[in-house]
């Protein structure tokens, strides 16, 4: 079979039509549209020239604020101005509530999703998301003079399915059509390494205001191939502040539970101290009278702990990228927070080589987001450019004994599909629920359930013989669809995962970190959950057996035999001990050999007589 | 069309790694989906169906184990988990082994063990070059199950230097 038999994808698109085409960088803090214009990538300004928008909505009962504007009500009106709404996509209310505790909002829950209540109504996160999006693409239109085409959207390289379908759904409410959704730093590289022919191994070292991510790529002739990727979603910029703000409460000795607006002066005044203290030596501090400076070797002290946090994740991608740091050709520096000195400093002990500077790292997404979106949007039909993507997070169905059968891992290329078959587990069983989970953990209770389904109308027969193929399939843009199907009745079953509420960052970032505290406790509680669903079926089966025909082939003295082992099993099963249990399913399997081999005759005599065997 | 000939390579257990990512390249720049973005459903559909296959393929090909398993597949033969006829003084060895990484709690002791795993890992990837090349299936197939073990200790003792990190 020929491998594609689709006309190249330039020829459908009319010579010289230029498809208006921009790349939307959507923050935490402040987001960027950028587009290629006469070969060059660049970011657009509002009327007054900047290039950043808050990320900041300001609802009013008739009127709606977006960025610098909406910024101005955050003091006088913070109920009805929304900020980090990024923070919020994709998520339940009670992930909401468990991770939003510093959010000043008036939450109230409308059939399982988060609603934030302003002046204009109920708004959820992704309308909130969406008006940002409508902002920026009146900007991109104005100055482009025209309607866009298609816009490719960055979302960090660790949002789970939940928050990237929330990304999605943010973009179309805004009129907006998605061309892909690119990982932050694979933006990032583009956008190097484009501009620098680049070619080689590279890491980009993407570290914002709320969250970390590192990326491991290999650049060869405008391939980006995502090697492997890893990051800590609960580490940014906003730690560092908060670290300095520690430290200046206590020199002020002010207490932990100072008022909120106290709290908030003094964060200020941490992140300006920050700030400066990138290029100067100390800064004076003054508050409430009190006052002193820092010094930057004091500083650096202070955040030494936090960027340490980072180095794991970065021996963790190389790991996976199956590398070491000598393999690693140039570092790539992206995010606000990659300029504090300390930072740079650590990357570049860690890789042992300089990492690049050079591309302004609040732009760089942004602008590599608009060279993909040029390209996609069918501009540049001679380019060599692809990009080549994985997963962040391992995907995993929910099997017995609450254990999480791992179907794709982390790190795999997408798109990719993967089948697992699986069986009833009951004799005569017609339904079977799947639950889909994203983590790193074998348990299902320490992994994040992203959506549950059900397989109806499977044909009753005896446990074991169905056969339910489940499909995963991860496409480019990382949004899961599955699939479920009994083989041997062809019983279809498909959904699109759309969870009412994903992972939260710190979620994830738990559940990796849980995922190597407790490797060793995994291992001993699969050893028992597995026992004990494996004495269950012993259980189950011999029951059935028993009751068909144990007391036609049984004496009474090996019926209470059996039966006594049989009991026997279930106490053990109640306990702790795998290996107690594994002794116990041995011990009833001597029991009843007797008694199977007297089955399995049964069975035989019975097909000779015009029976198929697997009656039985 | 099996995963060799649609990464064209030859049929073999040696393979040259540089040339099959390089052929991936080539391959995904004409079926990814990103060249169909502004296309119909149809080839979009098609073009996620293609670039999946490729991955599976890349990464079936990549392993040296899932090659392994992959190449014998082609043979006819079923590639099961678990344990077949291993040889008993083989497992003693796995539980030796699984003991003393059990008992490492420094990066020295891990990285002599690591070093110690993966020679023998080396050492049972070129017995099965030589079984597969001399088609002795049934020693072949042997060692891709030894290998199984191997490479799961080996998972875990990775999974261990992620702790001690």
């Amino acid at each position: 079979m020929a491998l594609l038999q689709i006309s190249e994808p330039g020829l459908s698109c009319a010579p010289h039509q230029h498809r208006l085409a921009a790349g939307i960088d959507l923050g935490t803090t402040h987001s960027l549209v950028a587009t290629v214009r006469s070969g060059v990538s660049e970011t657009l300004p509002d009327e007054q020239g900047r290039h950043l928008l808050p990320s900041v909505v300001h609802y009013q009962q008739d009127s709606v604020q977006i960025g610098y504007e909406a910024q101005t009500f955050a003091d006088a009106d913070p109920l009805n101005t929304i900020a980090s709404v990024k923070r919020l996509m994709g998520r339940g209310l009670a992930d909401v509530k468990a991770t939003g505790a510093r959010l000043p909002y008036d939450f109230v829950e409308e059939s399982g999703m988060p609603r934030l209540k302003t002046a204009a109504g109920l708004k959820s996160p992704v309308q909130v998301s969406a008006d940002i999006l409508k902002s920026l693409k009146n900007r991109a239109e104005q100055t482009l003079g025209g309607e866009l085409t298609g816009v490719v959207i960055t979302v960090p390289a660790y949002f789970d399915d939940a928050q990237r379908q929330a990304t999605k759904d943010a973009a179309t409410l805004a009129g907006l059509n998605v061309l892909r959704l690119l990982s932050e730093p694979t933006a990032a590289a583009i956008a190097y390494g484009l501009d620098k022919q680049a070619k080689g191994i590279y890491a980009i070292y993407d570290l914002g205001g709320g969250t970390f991510d590192i990326s491991i790529l290999r650049l060869q002739r405008g391939v980006f191939e995502v090697l492997a990727t890893a990051g800590d979603s609960a580490l940014g910029g906003d730690d560092f502040d908060r670290e300095i703000a520690h430290w200046i409460m206590q020199q002020a000795e002010i207490p932990e539970d100072a008022a909120h607006t106290r709290i908030r002066s003094i964060l200020t005044i941490a992140r300006q101290a920050k700030e400066k203290l990138t290029s100067q030596e100390s800064y004076p501090i003054e508050f409430e009278g009190w006052s002193d400076s820092l010094s930057r070797s004091q500083l650096e002290q202070l955040l030494k702990p936090l960027i340490q946090k980072t180095l794991p994740a970065c021996r963790r991608a190389l790991r996976d990228a199956g590398l070491n740091n000598q393999d690693i050709q140039e570092v790539v520096m992206v995010g606000g927070s990659t300029r504090v000195p300390l930072v740079r400093k650590m990357v570049e002990e860690f890789f042992q080589r300089p990492p690049h500077v050079d591309i302004d790292p609040d732009k760089v997404v942004a602008i590599g987001a608009a060279i993909q979106a040029d390209i996609l949007a069918g501009n540049k039909p001679d380019s060599e450019m692809l990009l080549l993507d994985v997963t962040p997070l391992s995907l995993g169905l929910e099997t017995m004994g609450g254990l999480v059968e791992k179907i794709i891992p982390r790190n795999t290329p997408i798109p990719t599909a993967k089948a697992q078959d699986f069986t009833t587990f009951k004799d005569g069983q017609t339904a079977m629920a799947l639950h889909i989970l994203q983590g790193e953990r074998e348990l299902v209770t320490d992994c994040r359930s992203l959506a549950r389904f059900e397989l109806r109308g499977i044909p009753a027969m005896v446990a074991g013989s169905a056969r339910i193929r489940v499909t995963f399939q991860i496409d480019a843009d990382g949004l899961l669809s599955v699939t479920a199907q009994e083989q041997t009745s062809g019983i279809r079953s498909e959904i699109v995962v759309k969870p009412s509420y994903g992972l939260s960052d710190n979620d994830i970032e738990q559940m990796l970190r849980d995922a190597m505290d407790h490797a060793d406790d995994d291992v001993n509680m699969r050893n028992l959950r597995e026992q004990q669903v494996e004495a269950d079926r012993v259980i189950n089966a011999l029951r059935a057996a028993l009751k068909a025909d144990g007391h036609k082939l049984l004496r009474k003295d090996e019926f209470n035999n059996i039966n006594a082992g049989l009991d026997k099993l279930l106490k053990t099963t109640r306990g702790k001990e795998a290996n107690a249990i594994a002794q116990a399913i041995e011990e009833l399997n001597k029991i009843t050999q007797t008694y199977a081999a007297r089955r399995m005759d049964a069975a035989i005599s019975q097909a000779m007589q015009g029976h198929r065997v697997d009656e039985f | 069309m099996n995963y060799f000939e649609l990464l064209r390579l030859p049929i073999e257990f040696e393979i040259d790694l540089a040339v099959l990512n390089e052929n991936y390249r080539q391959i995904q720049k004409t079926v990814h989906p990103d060249n169909f973005a502004t296309g119909s459903d149809v080839e979009r559909r098609f073009a996620m169906e293609q670039t999946t296959e490729l991955n599976e393929a890349l990464q079936t090909l990549k392993h040296p184990l899932k090659r392994a398993q992959y190449l014998l597949e082609l043979q006819g033969f079923e590639i099961e988990e678990g344990i077949r006829n291993i040889a008993e003084d083989f497992l003693f060895e796995q539980l030796t082994l699984r003991e003393t990484l059990s008992e490492i709690n420094d990066f020295t002791d891990l990285n002599v063990f690591l070093a110690e795993l993966e020679t023998k890992i080396q050492r049972l990837l070129s017995e099965f070059q030589n079984n597969y090349q001399s088609k002795n299936w049934n020693s072949a197939q042997e060692t891709v199950d030894k290998l199984q073990f191997l490479y799961k200790l080996h998972d875990q003792a990775m999974q261990l230097e992620e702790t001690l990190a």
